[in-house]
């Protein structure tokens, strides 16, 4: 059993990859179980075509523990789909609520009797909440890929996760699988992330296209496998989720320094500003 | 903040807790309330004017503006004079947003928010903190009366706060006349703060003497806790050199008496001579009753600790106890189990004492107070253990 969590900087498509990949390896027969742990609570909203009730919600509705049918629900494929679910926003806290809907897949043992083959976990983007480590911290998942573009703030938030990936990867198993690469940047220049993915000991291990394929198919609430099967993208996310399913153990990442990451920054400046020029 | 100093919120509670007819509405787990209340379960029981939101996971995830909200709604009905809302950690974390819930609340009484989150410092930085807060409410009243005073320091939570609060009054009257005491506030208090010439601040809370002075201009004299005969001298000269007043004859009646008393009490006073004895509390307490013991009683004080000290360490002053041969210790209720352990007697001075009640006029401050105070600390050392066994045992 594969058991993924899937980070990056917020709205650079965590949960896009998390979705399409999912959908992929269960086209290919496989069982997979994605985890939403984000209170948006938007990752499964195109595997299952609408939004369904949280575990927390279904927690306060049913003023207990609910039962697995009541937050478990079958979407594109026949992946197996859960959302943690956690406050508006401005409110509560969701790292709270994201520990608190992993404590209930646990105890209903939602892991031990659906035996997938892949988990993937759909994390928030904000590296300082305490939702942000839990399926690190709680031993829930042992791999973990980060979702970038070129942009400078998603490989400099890409490289504090690297950070508190390292920090996990010191007193546990987990490692890093490696880098995804999502290409939707207009001035995308994957160089740029490889060179920041060697230097942190890892490598770019997937690449999505940009294609309008995706965005056609999330306003549709769909897999892009479902609304264009024969898109780029899905050939891609196909590729991806193989990879989810076959890779050895990732690594433990070192990540860059301030005065080296700011370099870097430079460099993609520089980069950017030539292209603006020509 | 180190274990057994308290936390912000508790000294903030001792603060407001003390507004008389004041409500508290405590935003936050059920364990802040109710750990206060237990803190002063031996207060007025009588006068429990406490609720809590009582916050649970759901809150916690969801926010817990909405308790909050109902909480303030049920008071509306119960329309009290005015309502201190406290938070605890977990509603600061959660950054519950308090001061809007409370606006739309829009109720028809003061509503005062203070965040009074328990990892903001120790319980002393509480309760000064909460003692400044309070100080934009106190009002200019009528015309200056330059022979009133204000006093600050004392909280109704105090073990013997009220007794000794009385004492303290009746000591300065009728040179001058104690107009308000803060926290122990009236609404009436609150009004006519600004009428007094002098802020009396005990030793350890002048920072509230300078907010004062800030809002009202009026000076202040930091003084010792008036424990003694002569600590009584003290604190009234201090008073008379700050008011022009004069309390000669208030000090010579006074010192008269507790001559008096020493004389019907020489033969056990006798034995304090050199004895040790042990002191833990709050500063403005623990240091007076230091000096006292060590000056007017001629005991040794063979370990002490007070709450001015940041590195203020129960576990050190523990082992210095026992290290020690005190046969007294000045304390709270948490030095109780000194008394099972060791052959020892425990005075019980300082917050908090959830295990003795003083019922009636029985205060340890002032000329008043050195009979109990005296009463106490012999009944101390007559019963103490080695002692009675060498009397009446082979």
């Amino acid at each position: 059993m594969k058991r993924i969590c899937i980070y990056g900087k917020g709205g650079i498509g965590k949960s896009t990859v998390v979705a399409n990949t999912a959908a992929a390896a269960a086209a290919e027969g496989k069982r997979v179980l994605v985890v939403g742990c984000d209170p948006k609570a938007d990752t499964t909203r195109v595997l299952m075509h609408r939004t369904i009730e949280t575990i927390l919600d279904a927690h306060t509705r049913l003023g207990g523990e609910p039962p697995v049918d009541a937050i478990l629900h079958r979407g594109a494929f026949g992946v197996a789909c859960l959302e943690s679910g956690g406050p508006r926003a401005g409110e509560g806290c969701a790292g709270r609520g994201i520990a608190l809907a992993l404590q209930d897949i646990r105890d209903l043992e939602i892991v031990e009797s659906l035996q997938p083959d892949l988990i993937l976990f759909d994390v928030l983007g904000d590296v300082v909440c305490g939702g942000f480590s839990t399926p690190l911290r709680a031993n829930a998942a042992d791999t973990a890929y980060i979702v970038t573009t070129s942009d400078f703030m998603a490989v400099y938030a890409a490289n504090n996760i690297a950070a508190c990936i390292r920090k996990y990867a010191q007193r546990g198993g987990c490692r890093l699988g490696g880098l995804i690469f999502n290409a939707r940047s207009a001035a995308g220049d994957e160089a740029f992330v490889s060179e920041f993915a060697g230097k942190i000991g890892s490598s770019v291990v997937g690449r999505i296209p940009m294609d309008r394929a995706i965005t056609r198919a999330e306003l549709k609430r769909m897999t892009v496998l479902e609304h264009a099967p024969e898109a780029p993208s899905a050939q891609s996310f196909r590729s991806l989720a193989r990879h989810f399913l076959t890779a050895e153990e990732g690594v433990v990442p070192e990540p860059l320094d301030g005065e080296a990451l700011e370099s870097l920054g430079d460099r993609m400046a520089e980069a950017a500003f030539r292209e603006e020029n020509l | 903040m180190k274990p057994g100093q308290g936390c912000f919120y508790l000294g903030a509670y001792r603060a407001f807790v003390s507004v008389k007819d004041a409500f508290l509405l405590v935003h936050s787990v059920s364990g802040c309330s109710w750990g206060a209340l237990a803190l002063r379960q031996m207060g007025r029981q009588d006068d429990v004017r406490q609720a809590g939101t009582m916050v649970h996971e759901r809150e916690i995830v969801f926010g817990g503006e909405g308790k909050l909200r109902e909480a303030l709604e049920i008071l509306k009905a119960r329309r009290p004079k005015r309502v201190f809302v406290l938070n605890g950690c977990p509603t600061d974390m959660i950054r519950d947003d308090i001061e809007g819930v409370i606006r739309q609340a829009a109720c028809p009484f003061p509503v005062h928010w203070f965040n009074t989150a328990g990892y903001r410092g120790s319980m002393r930085e509480g309760y000064i903190a909460a003692m400044c807060r309070l100080v934009p409410l106190l009002e200019d009243g009528g015309k200056r009366d330059p022979r009133a005073v204000n006093l600050v320091g004392i909280s109704a939570d105090d073990y013997r706060g009220e007794t000794d609060l009385a004492a303290i009054r009746k000591m300065l009257e009728p040179e001058t006349r104690l107009n308000a005491a803060l926290p122990m506030l009236t609404e009436e208090g609150i009004r006519r703060w600004g009428e007094a010439g002098l802020n009396i601040v005990f030793r350890g809370f002048e920072a509230v003497g300078e907010a004062l002075k800030q809002r009202f201009g009026t000076a202040y004299i930091t003084v010792d806790y008036p424990y003694g005969a002569e600590g009584s001298a003290v604190f009234l000269r201090a008073v008379d050199e700050a008011l022009g007043a004069d309390h000669g004859e208030t000090i010579r009646r006074g010192t008269e008496a507790a001559a008096d008393l020493a004389e019907k009490v020489v033969h056990p006073l006798r034995l304090l001579y050199q004895a040790e004895a042990a002191v833990a509390g709050d500063h403005m307490r623990a240091s007076a009753m230091r000096r006292f013991l060590q000056e007017e009683l001629g005991l040794r004080i063979a370990a002490y600790r007070d709450d001015l000290d940041p590195h203020e360490d129960g576990e050190r002053w523990l082992e210095a106890v026992r290290d020690s041969g005190a046969v007294l210790v000045f304390g709270s209720a948490f030095e109780r189990q000194l008394e099972d352990e060791l052959p020892l007697r425990l005075i019980r001075f300082a917050y908090p004492v959830m295990d003795a009640v003083a019922l009636g006029y029985q205060p340890y401050a002032g000329f008043d107070g050195l009979a109990y105070l005296l009463s106490d600390i012999l009944n101390g050392v007559l019963a103490y253990p080695y002692r009675r066994r060498g009397q009446f045992e082979p």
